[in-house]
């Protein structure tokens, strides 16, 4: 995994783990974060932490669509500290959405993910990561997806 | 104000739109007949997709899962015979929808042998993980290939104490030990 300090640009071993609801609940209110994640408690929400530590980083809220073979990600939110120009980690989200490719691709979804952000920031998301508009969603399968996990997730992780 | 736009313009004081994108994902704001037709629009074409899949496509995904699993098995699970290098090549063939015949000419090795590899009474040497690598596109790399087997040896070395026994009453003048 490619989560990377931006002080020494070290790449630093991450992990992402499933919450169960009780650990969703204790989100409510919590000052790490702007959204309030306990309302996610009937999606899938996944944290992520550095390895060996205790610290949420980031937290990603998916939801599965069986039937159409696709995940869609919900919300995904960096913790406070690790946003904007100080930040001290970088690549959380992308990580966290590499992670999901993954998970599609597992699933027998052809790694294909969706997501609807806001109108605004439609470009970043086809600029940074390669998702395609359809409508008000995005998405990213195939070749796309995958690149996305060998960026930031690496391609041999045995 | 939309519950999401009011976030938005928060965050917005501090970050750029390209800031807020490296940190978070912040949806769209929609009516609850707006998610549905979002999601119908989504839906067809998830399955226009489907329907026009090629083959070529199939098998680049069902491989990517299959690395994937690999990955799973050889980083967090306990040794298992269905998974071993056999079952795995098995596994391979299946997905690639082609016969161990065709394989093994790929891979310029005689049938009887990679038989013998798939039925576990013959241990693969380096040289075909290689060639394995280079067939799969490069998707699933010499390592995973070699792990399974390496998982396989690990197993045995911590199950096989009548081995073990066997070997050990071979051996002359071992070096004693004491704390």
């Amino acid at each position: 995994m490619k989560l990377i300090d931006t002080k020494t640009g070290e790449k630093l071993d991450g992990s992402i783990e499933k919450l169960m609801k009780s650990a969703i609940k204790k989100l409510k209110r919590s000052k790490k974060f702007t959204f309030d994640w306990a309302l996610e408690i009937e999606n899938d929400v996944y944290k992520i932490n550095l390895v060996e530590k205790e610290e949420i980083l980031g937290l990603i809220s998916l939801i599965d669509y069986p039937e159409e073979f696709r995940l869609h990600i919900n919300l995904i939110e960096s913790s406070k500290v690790y946003r904007g120009k100080k930040k001290l980690l970088d690549n959380i989200p992308g990580c966290l959405i590499a992670f999901t490719c993954q998970l599609s691709f597992e699933k027998g979804y052809e790694g294909f993910v969706s997501l609807v952000p806001k109108t605004k920031l439609v470009k970043y998301y086809n600029k940074k990561y390669g998702f395609e508009q359809m409508g008000n969603q995005m998405a990213v399968y195939y070749e796309i997806s995958n690149s996305i996990i060998e960026k930031y997730l690496g391609n041999e992780k045995v | 104000m939309k519950k999401y736009e009011k976030i938005y313009k928060e965050l917005r004081k501090e970050m750029t739109d390209e800031e807020i994108v490296d940190s978070m994902l912040i949806p769209q704001d929609m009516t609850e007949e707006e998610k549905r037709k979002s999601n119908e629009e989504i839906r067809a074409f998830r399955f226009k997709l489907l329907r026009e899949r090629t083959e070529e496509q199939r098998i680049y995904s069902d491989l990517l899962r299959f690395k994937f699993l690999l990955e799973n098995y050889i980083n967090k699970e306990p040794f298992t015979e269905e998974k071993s290098f056999g079952k795995s090549i098995e596994e391979y063939v299946r997905i690639l929808n082609r016969t161990k015949k065709s394989l093994s000419e790929d891979l310029d090795i005689h049938y009887t042998r990679l038989s013998r590899l798939i039925n576990d009474r013959e241990k693969p040497n380096i040289e075909l993980m290689y060639r394995l690598e280079k067939h799969s596109g490069n998707l699933i790399p010499a390592i995973y290939w070699w792990k399974l087997v390496a998982k396989k040896q690990e197993h045995i070395i911590k199950q096989d104490l009548k081995t073990r026994k066997k070997e050990g009453a071979k051996v002359k003048n071992g070096i004693e030990c004491r704390a």
